[in-house]
């Protein structure tokens, strides 16, 4: 084997190779900045449209990092959109968190009721206000778009950039290939580190064969690739992917490998055949040995693809040293109960490998704030930690 | 108790324990388990998961009688705890503290009522 290049990445994509700042990740003001720059104009993925697929369906979401709670619809037009959650009557929130179907809403307090639209449909006997226009209080809008099925929000109503502009290359990376999956498994925690530690612990697979060196055994290590080097970074603007290695040698356990052989489908390992037809944002170098990617859609949308099945993981700072963490689980429609049974595996195998990603964060976060060092050192396969940390500081930099 | 198909009435003394409906549910039950439980559980299904998964794959998933149901659950718990036989020899991978399994908020979803 050949000794690895040190360098290979940041001949590449010229980002250095020195040691990075890690006052981002600690310090107030920027925390704030971050908020006011960065996310008050950012698109931010909400999920699914297929979430809530018919007239009426909405969900209600409270966003501390836009410090505001957000209603999503769908319309009698059939169109998604995004209000903030806010009577204009005493701005008394609307809707408490959650989802359901519904002709409009209704606010508690005085009975103020918005259609699907946000528009005001009916104020508790308006004759008591004087010179009421009622066309002017409806709940405030902020933007919303569709990629590739996923609705995004801005809070900015006139952004900076369109959605298709703000996802540039990734377009057309991943054409058709949510297509046909559906939301199959949730889980959430929040924890107490800051949202870009949180993303570089699941985003670099350096630490894979140290790390999950139990839970992963030697899956996605082998003699040809010891230290679990990428197959591929990409990195398209602010948005980065690397392409995770899978050792073709390796002998799954006894129910882990059935579950492999109970889909019509095999979900794992993969293929000539099962990478063959992804589009080239998934498993981009095409190699067989592969597991999955892991993909950032700039700044906090994670998009976990595989053969099968995908990940899609949500980021939700709430201050600069706590993050609230979301993590959905999409595949295929089941045909048989053998497809449900082997479905089942990585749903929950995910589940407990990031629980180990995570086992790290709050003491990053704890020893970052001792101020002792100031600064971290990255090898060139963390190449997507450095992407994560220059982006946000470029996009700050850039529009302050 | 929740019953399950004759066929397999040797699982039948650990449906009440692991027959159980969500994913949610299964994952308490795996960290609130002991290995000796979880050890007893993964000897006696472990042999019976090719034809569990045979027997259901003869029905429709989309209106399985009661005791399929039953049947597949079972196969679910079988994969939430393979990990601890298999890898861990614990309930849950504490060996390298994995972040804490109580912390974790494991969601139900709709479509898990539609099984």
């Amino acid at each position: 084997m050949n000794k690895p290049d040190s360098l290979k990445y940041a001949h590449q994509y010229g980002l250095g190779s020195g040691p990075m700042s890690v006052e981002p990740c600690v310090s107030e003001a920027y925390f704030e900045r971050e908020r006011e720059i960065l996310f008050k104009h950012a698109w931010l993925c909400m999920g699914r449209e297929d979430e809530i697929p018919n007239v009426g369906d909405y969900m209600v979401k409270d966003i501390d990092i836009l410090q505001t709670s957000v209603i999503i619809a769908r319309g009698k037009d059939n169109k998604i959109r995004a209000f903030h959650n806010i009577c204009p009557h005493r701005l008394n929130k609307v809707m408490q968190p959650g989802e359901g179907n519904t002709r409009g809403f209704m606010c508690q307090f005085h009975g103020w009721t918005f259609d699907l639209e946000g528009k005001l449909a009916h104020c508790t006997n308006k004759e008591l206000f004087n010179d009421f226009d009622q066309s002017k209080h409806g709940m405030p809008a902020l933007s919303a778009d569709l990629w590739e099925g996923f609705i995004f929000i801005n809070h900015d109503q006139n952004p900076r950039d369109d959605l298709k502009t703000w996802v540039g290359d990734y377009a057309e990376m991943y054409a058709g290939y949510f297509d046909g999956m559906s939301l199959h498994g949730r889980w959430s925690v929040t924890v107490d580190c800051n949202w870009k530690n949180f993303i570089d612990a699941n985003t670099e697979a350096y630490h894979a064969p140290t790390l999950h060196r139990q839970s992963l055994r030697d899956s996605f290590a082998s003699p040809d690739n010891p230290n679990c080097a990428f197959n591929a970074v990409e990195l398209h603007g602010r948005h980065r992917l690397g392409s995770v290695y899978a050792n073709p040698g390796y002998q799954p356990m006894p129910i882990e490998g059935k579950s492999f052989t109970y889909a019509a489908t095999p979900l794992y390992p993969a293929t000539a055949e099962t990478t063959a037809n992804l589009p080239p944002g998934v498993n981009p170098s095409k190699n067989p040995a592969w597991a999955f990617d892991v993909s950032v859609l700039f700044p906090t949308m994670q998009l976990g693809t595989a053969s099968g099945w995908y990940l899609l993981m949500m980021y939700w700072p709430i201050a600069v040293d706590k993050t609230l963490f979301e993590v959905s689980f999409y595949c295929y429609e089941a045909e048989t109960a053998g497809d449900l049974i082997a479905q089942e595996y990585p749903a929950i195998h995910q589940r407990d490998v990031i629980r180990e990603d995570m086992s790290t964060l709050e003491g990053t976060q704890q020893m970052i704030a001792s101020g002792v060092l100031k600064e971290m050192v990255l090898c060139d396969e963390e190449i997507t930690v450095r992407h994560n940390h220059k982006s946000v500081n470029d996009y700050l930099n850039e529009n302050s | 108790m929740p019953q399950l198909p004759k066929e397999f009435k040797s699982l039948q003394p650990f449906a009440p324990e692991w027959a159980l409906a969500t994913r949610e549910a299964r994952y308490h039950k795996r960290i609130s388990s002991s290995m000796e439980e979880i050890k007893a559980y993964y000897d006696a299904v472990l042999p019976q998961l090719d034809a569990m998964v045979e027997h259901l794959n003869r029905h429709s998933i989309k209106n399985l009688a009661a005791e399929d149901k039953n049947l597949l659950r079972m196969a679910f718990s079988a994969i939430e705890i393979s990990r601890s036989v298999e890898v861990w020899n614990a309930p849950d991978n504490v060996v390298h503290g994995a972040y804490p399994a109580e912390k974790i908020k494991v969601h139900t979803l709709p479509y898990e009522q539609a099984l």
